[in-house]
Formats: C-alpha cells, structure tokens, sequence
C-alpha cells in the first residue's frame, strides 16, 4: 500500500504536496555559503526582546538565585555571588539597557527579596574587571550567525553594537562591557 | 495491506500520545524530543501549523498534531513536548501529549484503518494486534 510505503522515512521523499508547511525563511533559502565566517552567539530574553552576547565572553550559566546584599550598592549592581570561593557581582542587565523602571530586589533578608522567576538565570561573562554575572529573565539558544548578516550600529558608544537574523527572529547583540560603563 | 512490505520485516516505532491515542511514527523520522517551548507566531501560516520555534539556530515550523487528529483534551497526566521529525531534508515539529516507548513490529501485524471510519488522513495503518490502541501515523501527510 503506497500511504504505507510513505511511512517509512526517506531522505530524499518528495514532500512538494505538504502545502501547509511554511516556505523556507529567507535566510535558509538564501543559506549562507557553507564556508562563510560564522560566529557563535549566546541568545537569551530580557522584558520579551532576545539579546544575544558573544558565546566567547560567557564563562557559564548559573540558575539565578537570591544574592548577598552589597550595603549602598549603585544600580545597576544587585548584589554579589560567591563563585567557587570569588566574590562575584552580579548586575540587574535590564535595567542597565533602560528596559526596567526599578532595580530587583534579589539580595539581603530572603522576606524583603522579589521572588525569584524559574527560568531566570545568571551569566557569568568575562569583563576587564573579572568575572561578572548578568541577571537575564531566560536563556534561549547558542545561535551560529553568519558575519555578514550582523548589522552593525553606527554609533561606537552603546551598549547594543548590532543586530542579526537566527532564522525567523532578530537578535540585537550586546556589548557587556559598556552596560556597566 | 503490507503488499510492498515483506510480512516479517520488523518496524521500529517511536510511540508517543495525543490526546488518549497513542500514536506511532518510523523511528528513523524522529530527530529529537524537546520539552514544550514557546511557538512563535508567523504570518500566513494555516491549520495545522501554528508558528515556528527556534531549535539551535534553526527556524522549525511546528504542526498541532491534536487539531490534525481530531482528537480531544490532553489527558490530566499529559507530559506536553515537541517531538522534531524529519520530512524530506526538513525538520518539521509536532505537538505531543506524551512520550511512548519504542516498539518492534513485524509488517505483517498491521492492518488498515476501518473503512469509513473518522480517522485522518494522516493515519496509514492500525496495529491489529494488541495493543490494538496504537495507530501508525506517517507525518507525511497532514
């Protein structure tokens, strides 16, 4: 029975009459060619936009816990973590990027912290300072982007540097660094 | 039925549920379980596929296997996931209600969905002995 013969998978079948399957996004239709610089980007949700920040510069991912309070600590710092025995800050990224009105309360007396989200997590990403934890309300993908689909900002100063495609999403691309500047 | 299939080939399945039907598909389709994620939306899409999600950097369109089937409310117990398959050189996602096992079937156990009977399009064959339960579902054809 042909239907039956469908069943089993073939590499090569015909698929041309499953009509209600979306085309191809343009940018696998237009698939880079294969041997085209790409680089590696970790995506992550901050207020329901994807950022993303060079895989290189993350050092790990932590679930995001209440942290040690830092008396008169200045935004955007929430407070610091203890890394396998280093003293660690971690900083509120959102409100660093403007996305957020008011800082978390994530640190000090556990009754007075906000509740801490699920799938929050903590990057740990290299800065000139030492390690530094970034608060981020959800890690999403490591994405392979294409050099020469990065757009880049034109201004040298902000913390956003650029914009790229991953499949049918826009990542805006970070500079971590100059969020803390 | 298994006129093009040898009566004692055996078939591996990959078994899974939707709804209270359990379901099956050639295992070689299966590329991954992933645990429900959010589904973009995209635009001119239509029934079944809802949206797409992003799996390692890769856009998939994801199919709402429950509305393709007809079939009813997960069951309270319903462990929801993403079982990725392959169509051709695609990858296509489906919702699921829950994960099976895989099975070992010989061709020759399988028999045609009843004449007349409200089943989908997309169901080739019915496991004809027990458990009868266990509908083959090609994929292929929604």
């Amino acid at each position: 029975m042909e239907r039956l013969r469908a069943f089993r998978y073939q590499p090569d079948e015909d698929i041309s009459d499953l009509s209600a399957l979306p085309p191809l996004t343009p940018r696998a239709a237009l698939a880079a060619p294969p041997n085209e610089e790409r680089r590696e980007y970790l995506s992550f949700e901050l207020e329901g936009t994807t950022y993303a920040v060079p895989l290189s510069a993350v050092l790990e991912i932590l679930r995001a816990r209440p942290l040690v309070e830092i008396p008169r600590a200045r935004a955007p710092l929430l407070g610091v973590l203890d890394l396998r025995g280093t003293v660690t800050p971690v900083y509120d990224l959102g409100l660093g990027l403007g996305l957020r009105p008011r800082i978390r309360k994530v640190a000090g007396p556990l009754e007075e912290c906000d509740t801490v989200p699920k799938e929050a997590r903590i990057l740990v990403a290299r800065t000139a300072a030492g390690p530094a934890g970034m608060w981020v309300d959800r890690v999403r993908d490591v994405v392979r982007v294409p050099v020469g689909s990065i757009r880049q900002m034109p201004s040298t100063e902000a913390a956003v540097v650029g914009q790229a495609m991953a499949g049918a999403q826009t990542l805006v691309l970070l500079e971590l660094e100059r969020v803390l500047a | 039925m298994s006129a093009h299939l040898p009566e004692d080939e055996t078939l591996e399945l990959f078994t899974f549920f939707v709804g209270a039907q359990r379901y099956a598909v050639d295992l070689l389709r299966v590329d991954e379980v992933l645990p429900l994620m959010e589904v973009t939306a995209l635009p001119d899409v239509r029934a079944p596929v809802v949206g797409s999600v992003l799996v390692r950097g890769e856009s998939v369109p994801v199919v709402e296997l429950r509305q393709a089937l007809a079939e009813g409310p997960a069951p309270e117990d319903a462990r929801p996931g993403l079982l990725v398959c392959r169509l051709g050189r695609r990858r296509v996602g489906f919702r699921i209600d829950g994960v099976g096992t895989v099975a070992r079937v010989a061709a020759g156990t399988l028999g045609a969905p009843p004449v007349g009977a409200a089943v989908s399009p997309a169901v080739v064959a019915v496991w004809a002995q027990p458990p009868s339960s266990c509908r083959r579902l090609t994929c292929a054809r929604f």
